[in-house]
């Protein structure tokens, strides 16, 4: 027998001096028809720019609404005027991508238009998504899947196309979505998948005003069906543009050995993407709430900025309650990074406090801005000074780090640690025009600064909460998730509340099984803890009239599964209670309950219900073969005013419960159909 | 890059690239249509191809990635090739015991065949090969032992007389 390694080797010859096909000259000319096709494409799309800012002026001659008129877009010879129409028109399908847009190698070959959503889409257009575009913010939402062109095995419908854009309040709001997108890539886990790998988001160049940025992802494992010989990845290449008060999030998903493109699907998507989004939204895109108009301009003197901090008052603290006569925390220096101190950037209105004791001390400060502009501001130029001063001193040495946060509008974490002790932590958090400084430090050990981070996010809640009521309701309430006629939202659970809804034929109390509910005294979704705190669950806190519980529990030998409701004052309180919840989450990878033998294992997993959600769930750590085979997995669901959550316990595997997550969230969804009654626009 | 030197970079690649892109897909009239297709992208993005720092990769790697997309069309789709190009390429038939060869590898998993042909064909080193394809040099290494053993194992069945008689030869 030869050896099959020479076989190949000789192989390589065969082709040599085989007659060439083609001429090199007949190479070059079809190159230069791609180049020539590539670039009528982006001017196709220039064209329709010119067209639908042109449009509208006959519409609103015509008619005198410029959103009425369904044709708004279609081409007429007569129409010659391109001067910009003040005011947007409406996001609509025409800001998505078209199939001549979309590429995997070329623009309008590969891809198929498939379903256009006139809202956040039920399956997940992105694994990353942590809540859907109008958990964001998103007033109008549309979304446009693509099906590879040369697919059709319904089994591996992979490579993916989807693009969502998201119309929001204003530019600000979207500005803080396009940040808190890219925040997902930092602490992203796709359902089933062990590891995930991301870069950074690279800046694009867009041909409008505004940001264009792309990411390359993988995580793995691919299934064992789609790579029975485990040498494949799944390739998350993301596209992100804001462009005035709108953002466009493309996704391409694939499965694959590599992903080996000099410039990515996504990436060049990006700027056909952006001009895409542009269309129509010719208003300037800094229109921003006026001050004495929207935004407080004062502050509450009951505002409850020291909450959440000790009440000893013992001679060894001191407290100063909060008044705007306490020394600003820029003034006193309180807020400086490598000897350089923070400006002060004035305020409509502001509150400080103090406290301490002899080896910690706790400074919060609520200041208002003029707009949400300026709060803005504000919190990049705090960012700005710790970002600079990565590590000061000696002896020790101070380590700092910026991180995104996860509450109110935009947030940012810093924490500097010491070589060994000194812990600080200052939370930066703004809710429209009002920014809030929390600052706390203590002689704790360095190496446990991520406990004081999760414990100074949790003691804000109240100050986050009143922040949020310092608000006027927005254009669009938070509580409008869904489109439907207008109308009050619910303020009780009706009676017949089908909370027992079931995705299959619904458990039966049989002795074996034991069913409770619907009903205010089932006990549902029970409390519990992650990282030391109890979670903001929807059972949290006190129960009164105004926010009626209703449960629903089902136990049997097999596990636990509970449902609670409930029904906030406003959509506004109801959001609060859902940052608290995710400001808990976050961060807490792994806990021990009291009496446990084993470490819990806390992981998050897509909660794409279309609405506000999270879902997440820990195991028992298992260390050579010992540790519990058992679980629970969560979801909490906003919808309007009211907050589901969904609790599944049993004695389960972490493989086991990676594949129960999407039901879970399926239930969810499932049950949302029936909670738009809490919506102010129903369903 | 200029006319002439994309000419030369045509002349002196093409039929190497064809032969390595005929080993990893089985098909030689389409690695040549995927090859010329492959080329004429190269020129029209022939300012990427500046930069690249291995042009014939760039070429053997969209050839490649072509061919799979063709595949899946027409086996899927059921749909015709594209014939970007020009008409439908037929090239002479090359020798028997390399369309064995060819049938062998076909019969591989993709990344062990992919690996054998950019080493044992293309002659590139492992690092590069790990480069290209994107994976760690470790993985590369353990694809080619991999895959030397199961094309030897295919080969050696083929033959009549060979190992393929099993226990009989014991």
């Amino acid at each position: 027998m030869s050896d099959p390694i020479e076989k190949l080797t000789r192989l390589g010859d065969a082709m040599e001096g085989a007659p060439m096909p083609l001429a090199a000259s007949e190479i070059r000319a079809r190159g230069d028809r791609i180049r020539r096709r590539r670039h009528a494409v982006i001017a196709g799309v220039s064209a329709a720019v010119v067209t639908a800012v042109a449009v509208p002026v006959i519409a609103l001659a015509v008619t005198g609404d410029d959103k009425a008129d369904p044709d708004r877009f279609a081409p007429s010879p007569t129409v010659t005027d391109s001067v910009p129409v003040p005011g947007a028109l409406e996001l609509n399908e025409n800001n998505l991508l078209s199939e001549a847009d979309a590429i995997w190698y070329e623009p309008g070959q590969d891809w198929t238009a498939g379903r256009t959503l006139t809202d956040d889409g039920q399956a997940p257009p992105n694994p990353c998504m942590q809540t859907s575009f109008a958990g964001l913010g998103a007033t109008t939402v549309l979304q446009r899947d693509f099906t590879f062109t040369a697919q059709t095995d319904p089994s591996d419908p992979w490579p993916y196309l989807t693009e969502i854009v998201g119309e929001f309040p204003s530019a600000a709001a979207a500005q803080s979505a396009y940040a808190e997108i890219q925040g997902w890539y930092d602490d992203c886990r796709p359902t089933g998948a062990e590891d995930f790998t991301s870069g950074p988001f690279l800046p694009v160049e867009i041909p409008v005003d505004g940001e264009g940025s792309h990411v390359n992802a993988s995580y793995g494992p691919v299934d064992e069906r789609l790579d029975p010989f485990g040498d494949q990845s799944w390739y998350l290449d993301t596209g992100l543009v804001v462009t005035g008060d709108r953002i466009a999030l493309v996704t391409a998903l694939s499965h694959g050995e590599d992903y080996n493109f000099e410039d990515t699907p996504a990436e060049q998507m990006v700027p056909v993407a952006a001009q895409r989004l542009a269309i129509g939204n010719d208003a300037p895109p800094t229109i921003e709430p006026t001050p004495g108009e929207n935004g407080p301009t004062t502050i509450p003197a009951d505002f409850p900025l020291a909450s959440g901090w000790p009440e000893d008052d013992s001679a060894e603290t001191s407290f100063d309650p909060p008044s705007a006569d306490n020394q600003a925390m820029t003034a006193a220096g309180d807020l400086q990074a490598c000897g350089t101190s923070a400006v002060d950037p004035g305020a409509l209105d502001r509150l400080t406090t103090r406290w301490n004791d002899p080896t910690d001390f706790r400074i919060r400060e609520l200041r208002l801005f003029t707009s949400d502009q300026e709060a803005a501001a504000y919190v990049a130029d705090l960012r700005a000074l710790y970002e600079a001063c990565p590590t000061s001193g000696s002896a020790p040495t101070f380590t700092t780090t910026v991180s995104d946060g996860a509450i109110g509008d935009e947030s940012v974490v810093v924490t500097s640690v010491g070589d060994e002790i000194y812990r600080t932590v200052i939370n930066v958090v703004r809710i429209g025009n009002a920014v809030a400084v929390d600052l706390t430090s203590d002689e704790g050990l360095a190496s446990d600064v991520d406990s004081l981070a999760t414990e100074t996010r949790e003691n804000l809640a109240d100050v986050v909460g009143a922040m949020y009521e310092l608000q006027p309701a927005a254009p669009s309430d938070p509580g409008s998730d869904g489109p439907g006629s207008a109308g009050e939202p619910a303020t009780s659970i009706p009676a017949d509340f089908p909370l027992d809804l079931a995705l299959g034929e619904p458990p039966v109390d049989n002795g074996e099984t034991t069913v409770d509910g619907p009903s205010a005294e089932a006990q549902g979704a029970r409390p519990q803890t992650m990282c030391g705190g109890v979670l903001a669950f929807p059972s949290f806190g006190s129960t009164d009239v105004d926010e009626p519980d209703l449960a629903y529990t089902v136990s049997a030998i097999e596990g636990y599964e509970g449902r609670t409701l409930r029904v906030y004052p406003s959509a506004d309180a109801a959001v609060a209670q859902m940052e608290l919840l995710r400001s808990q989450v976050q961060g807490c990878d792994r806990d021990r309950a009291e009496g446990g033998l084993s470490d819990r294992l806390w992981r998050m997993f897509n909660s794409d219900t279309g609405y506000d959600s999270v879902t997440f769930g820990y195991t028992y750590e298992v260390v050579d073969g010992v540790g519990a085979p058992a679980g629970q997995l969560y979801t909490v669901m906003r919808v309007g005013t009211a907050i589901l959550a969904l609790e599944y316990g049993g004695e389960y595997s972490a493989e086991f419960q990676a594949e129960a997550a999407p039901g879970q969230v399926d239930l969810a969804q499932l049950l949302s159909g029936e909670m738009c009654i809490f919506t102010e626009a129903g369903c | 890059m200029e006319a002439q030197e994309f000419d030369e970079l045509y002349a002196a690649s093409f039929r190497r690239i064809t032969g390595q892109v005929y080993a990893m897909i089985g098909n030689l009239d389409e690695a040549t249509e995927c090859v010329q297709e492959a080329f004429a992208r190269a020129w029209a993005h022939r300012r990427k191809l500046d930069k690249a720092e291995y042009p014939e990769a760039w070429v053997r790697t969209t050839a490649y990635r072509l061919a799979v997309s063709r595949w899946r069309r027409t086996k899927l789709a059921k749909r015709p090739v594209d014939r970007a190009v020009g008409a439908p390429t037929v090239v002479p038939g090359i020798d028997e015991s390399h369309v064995a060869l060819v049938a062998a590898l076909r019969q591989l998993p993709e990344a062990q065949r992919q690996a054998l042909v950019l080493h044992h064909i293309a002659d590139l080193p492992i690092h590069q090969i790990a480069a290209e394809i994107g994976v760690p040099e470790g993985t590369i290494k353990a694809r080619l032992s991999r895959g030397r053993t199961a094309l030897a194992a295919l080969l050696t069945d083929e033959t009549p007389g060979g190992l393929a008689g099993g226990m009989s030869h014991v």
